[in-house]
């Protein structure tokens, strides 16, 4: 099983672009464990804060800061996944 | 790469450049988006757009392009994601290099928006997302008890630093060599937080560290490096008008694009809409700039026959 993690906030423009993105490609996998942590919550600032995440959007793969920033491309987060499976 | 001549080729895919594109494909004119980017452009980035008529709830930015672009492609405009990087004119042909080849029309709107102007220093790369964030209001919590630096003078900067102020344990405030751009009603609340330090007169020089930001060096007469945690790089929009230098299409001193009222440049066919004209800078406006240029456009090729 794969975790992908996606530290978003509700207030950052580039975000739900991220989301909707990185929800779709993880729909697509059976093996994949999607959550989104929320960094305007008090355990999503601690869980990003515990991983050394400091901007939003960040996707981290089993527990590794992988893509920072937004936009990233389908093909690279397609990449990290299959490779980590 | 095609041989095909469109009538009209649109460069950019933001709100100027996809309703210039509605228009002009509704009219049954050969039309082409360019856009290097993500489709939707800077209006992408809204959270909610409550000022847009039409949707009187509001709609996230998001939405409102999707819906824009589904527009714009249901009366047959085609859209490419390629970036421009080049733009000739020969007379009543004009030719548009991607970095994949080449395409010709017969006009041109070019509606490249604008994007935030980056500090150019070294180290700003390196650690973006490692210290260097570009949005006060989306990064700070992960800044909660550290020292940051905001650089930029403009409402943005000055907004952000009220907003990191909740979360940092001190804020070096660094407006450049001048004082902030206007007298902003946050400024009297910063200027008596005893968290903030402003820092006048001086540039950031470089940002470095090691795994993550450590600090900033700067020029000027004060400090020449500043321990720190994070920087937050705050600075203006600049037009995105860098393909037309061998065109010759003309802009002002600050890099926007001169039009006339037909939202024409100096080059015959030539049209520009949106905000790298600097104008209206709203989503609705750079609307009505795209159908204005569209509409021209398509006089112009009616013109050659």
């Amino acid at each position: 099983m794969v975790r992908v993690e996606l530290f978003y906030s509700p207030v950052c423009p580039h975000c739900p672009s991220a989301r909707k993105l990185v929800s779709a490609v993880a729909e697509r996998y059976c093996h994949v464990e999607f959550t989104e942590v929320n960094t305007y919550t008090e355990e999503g600032i601690e869980r990003g804060m515990s991983m050394h995440v400091m901007a939003v959007p960040t996707v981290a793969v089993d527990d590794e800061i992988r893509l920072v920033g937004w936009p990233f491309e389908e093909k690279d987060l397609v990449s990290l996944i299959e490779s980590s499976l | 790469m095609t041989e095909d001549i469109y009538d009209v080729i649109i460069v950019g895919g933001g709100p100027a450049g996809l309703t210039a594109a509605l228009y002009t494909a509704r009219h049954n004119h050969k039309t082409l988006v360019l856009e290097g980017r993500k489709t939707g452009g800077k209006a992408l980035q809204a959270h909610w757009v409550d000022n847009y008529p039409g949707f009187p709830d509001g709609i996230s930015g998001q939405d409102l392009m999707e819906n824009m672009i589904q527009q714009a492609v249901r009366f047959g405009a085609e859209i490419r994601n390629e970036t421009v990087v080049g733009l000739s004119d020969f007379s009543d042909i004009k030719m548009v290099n991607t970095r994949m080849g080449f395409y010709q029309a017969k006009s041109v709107v070019v509606a490249t928006g604008v994007s935030r102007k980056s500090l150019s220093v070294p180290g700003e790369n390196e650690y973006k997302g490692r210290g260097v964030s570009y949005c006060g209001v989306c990064d700070g919590p992960f800044f909660r008890d550290k020292t940051v630096a905001i650089v930029g003078s403009g409402h943005e900067a000055v907004h952000d630093i009220e907003v990191l102020s909740e979360a940092a344990a001190k804020i070096y405030a660094i407006p450049g060599k001048k004082w902030y751009s206007e007298d902003f009603s946050e400024l009297t609340r910063i200027k008596e937080d005893p968290k903030v330090e402003f820092i006048l007169g001086a540039n950031v020089k470089e940002i470095g560290g090691s795994d993550f930001v450590e600090y900033v060096t700067l020029d000027g007469a004060g400090p020449k490096q500043l321990s720190l945690d994070g920087v937050f790089i705050i600075l203006e929009h600049v037009p995105t008008a860098g393909i037309l230098g061998d065109a010759g299409v003309s802009t002002d001193a600050g890099g926007c694009i001169v039009v006339d009222s037909d939202m024409e440049t100096n080059i015959k066919g030539v049209f520009a809409a949106g905000d790298c004209t600097c104008e209206g800078m709203q989503i609705v406006t750079a609307a009505g700039m795209g159908a204005k240029a569209a509409l021209s456009a398509m006089k112009h090729v009616k013109s050659l026959g």
